[in-house]
């Protein structure tokens, strides 16, 4: 194993096999929370997922479970972040060299 | 199955439950990650999975045959026949194509047109990898690092961990198997860092490589003649960036898949563009891959110590061999004749003095770039019009936009980044509280899905 201190110390695994413990439970109970927080603000990707795969019985299933439940996020705006994020990053991917040098020319005038 | 989409984070997350949820016995747990491995190879094509099976047991019983054996020349002999059956199966896969296109012109030049048996041959996803695990397996034992009385089980999942399986790191089995003895136990700082590396490889591959490699960097090495210099200069820049944030993801991702489920695996990247010389390029780029090559061919071919026409002459065999690994292509020798010649140049000129370093630094980074020119074209009549092409700077910017350069300044910033910088922070976070991480990881994780184009490119070296 290379040596990489800075790494290294991160990985000295708990001789104590209550601090294993707390650590597993510390992990299950991020996971769990992660879980919950995209399937409120984020479903949209577990829809996009579905659609994009060959349809059957399950993938069916979850799309539209997941699109009924996408849309009732979407009436309570919870999915607003999402959209001004995905707003503003096309805007900037619309920025022509045009835009840049009218910007630059209104900032000299 | 590929990292970046949902299918592997619903397989990561149920492997990593039943994991941890058989933490107590560790043979379990190691069949479960075995048999999680062989659904994640056989996703592809579950053909397959026979020939990492069979290459798997095949180095295992090698492995035991060696270590049983005292110095003799019968286990010199078998020795050489474990890396001959590695290098055979890569080879007949890899590299059987090539070989026969290539002597099939060369009869033709000298008036012998032969009908050779050509076959159409897919190349199993991930084999150069798993073939130089294979060969580090039975060299770490022939040299009494790794244990010949590894089980199979543990062979078996050193060959073919699910994390490293297709594309890397290369891990040693020195490194790897004596992991495997017992269960692992896990530190909030390991899950820190394993989450950190797997949001940060899912920005680099999903956000910066994708954008640059559909916005410019494909298109101008479809038809580099029919774009101005502006837009040939800047996707050269581009795919070494492209390059850069796909396979160092892939690596940060698979590092941090193993330490979630309490393994570690060794650095891999090094903010390569950082680097002064060739050698320190080297140093930072693809490091388990230069660190095989060093250990397994550069230093039993002789190294350094045979003088200088030796030693170059062992640099360029690794190199040549190091860039024909990546693929069976002309471009790709090339490729490695170029890294091998610039390392030859540089050790004949001296180490740079440091007052020279920004301009080392720039040098180097430009004769990386040209070199990456011949490994993305697909020939040399591509790279050739790559950079003959006669349209000047001056021409017209087609495909660049403010956007692609400011993603391509972004991806040549991460250079400048504090080189540690991801160790510090899964050491803060490793102190909050686990709703606080979910937060932020959900927060990461949901700007990169809005931030990242539809659909997502295969990994650049799955093709190697």
């Amino acid at each position: 194993m290379q040596d990489d201190p800075h790494r290294d110390r991160l990985y000295e695994a708990p001789d104590d096999a209550r601090e294993h413990q707390r650590s597993r439970l510390w992990l299950s109970n991020g996971v769990a929370l992660s879980l919950l927080l995209v399937a409120v603000f984020n479903p949209v990707s577990l829809e996009r997922w579905a659609a994009a795969n060959p349809p059957n019985w399950g993938v069916e299933t979850v799309r539209l479970t997941v699109g009924v439940w996408s849309e009732r996020m979407g009436l309570a705006h919870l999915d607003a972040p999402r959209l001004w994020l995905e707003q503003r990053w096309r805007d900037l991917k619309a920025v022509g060299w045009d835009d840049v040098h009218t910007e630059d020319d209104e900032a000299e005038q | 199955m590929l990292f970046p989409t949902l299918t592997f984070g619903i397989f990561f997350v149920l492997v990593l439950s039943f994991a941890w949820a058989l933490d107590r016995e560790n043979g379990q747990r190691k069949l479960l990650l075995l048999a999680a491995s062989y659904v994640f190879y056989g996703w592809w094509d579950w053909r397959f999975c026979a020939l990492l099976a069979f290459s798997s047991i095949a180095n295992w019983a090698f492995g035991r045959i060696i270590g049983a054996m005292p110095a003799s020349p019968l286990r010199a002999l078998v020795i050489v026949l474990a890396i001959a059956v590695n290098l055979g199966i890569l080879g007949f896969f890899k590299y059987y194509g090539f070989f026969i296109e290539n002597v099939g012109e060369a009869l033709a030049m000298i008036g012998w047109e032969r009908d050779l048996f050509l076959m159409q041959i897919i190349l199993p996803v991930g084999i150069s990898f798993y073939t130089f695990q294979g060969i580090s397996y039975i060299i770490d034992i022939k040299r009494g690092e790794a244990d010949h009385r590894a089980s199979l089980l543990d062979a078996m999942l050193y060959i073919s961990f699910f994390p490293q399986l297709v594309a890397g790191p290369i891990v040693r089995a020195k490194d790897f198997l004596p992991q495997l003895t017992r269960a692992p136990t896990i530190s909030r700082a390991a899950v820190s860092l394993g989450v950190l590396l797997i949001l940060w490889g899912l920005f680099k591959k999903s956000v910066i490589a994708s954008e640059i490699a559909t916005g410019i960097v494909d298109p101008v090495f479809f038809a580099p003649g029919e774009y101005g210099g502006i837009d040939r200069l800047f996707a050269v820049y581009g795919y070494a960036v492209q390059i850069y944030c796909d396979f160092s993801a892939y690596s940060d991702i698979a590092i941090g898949c193993a330490a979630l489920l309490g393994y570690r695996f060794n650095r891999n990247f090094d903010q390569p563009y950082r680097a002064r010389s060739f050698q320190d390029f080297w140093r930072r780029w693809h490091i388990s891959l230069s660190t095989w090559l060093r250990d397994y061919l550069y230093k039993p071919l002789g190294g350094s110590r045979g003088g200088a026409l030796a030693t170059n002459r062992n640099l360029m065999i690794t190199m040549l061999l190091g860039g024909l690994w990546h693929g069976a292509a002309w471009t790709f020798l090339v490729w490695g004749l170029i890294h091998g010649l610039a390392l030859a140049i540089e050790r004949a000129l001296g180490p740079a003095r440091s007052g020279r370093s920004v301009i080392s630094l720039v040098i180097t980074f430009h004769v990386v770039c040209l070199a990456w020119i011949l490994f993305r074209s697909p020939d040399f009549a591509t790279a050739w019009t790559y950079l003959t092409a006669t349209q000047t700077l001056g021409d017209p910017v087609q495909v660049l936009t403010p956007f692609l350069a400011g993603m391509i300044v972004l991806g040549l910033g991460l250079h400048a980044l504090p080189p540690r910088g991801i160790e510090s922070l899964a050491g803060a976070m490793s102190r909050l509280r686990s709703p606080a991480i979910a937060g932020m990881g959900v927060v990461a994780f949901i700007l990169i899905d809005a931030l990242r184009p539809a659909g997502v490119a295969p990994f650049i070296y799955f093709q190697f």
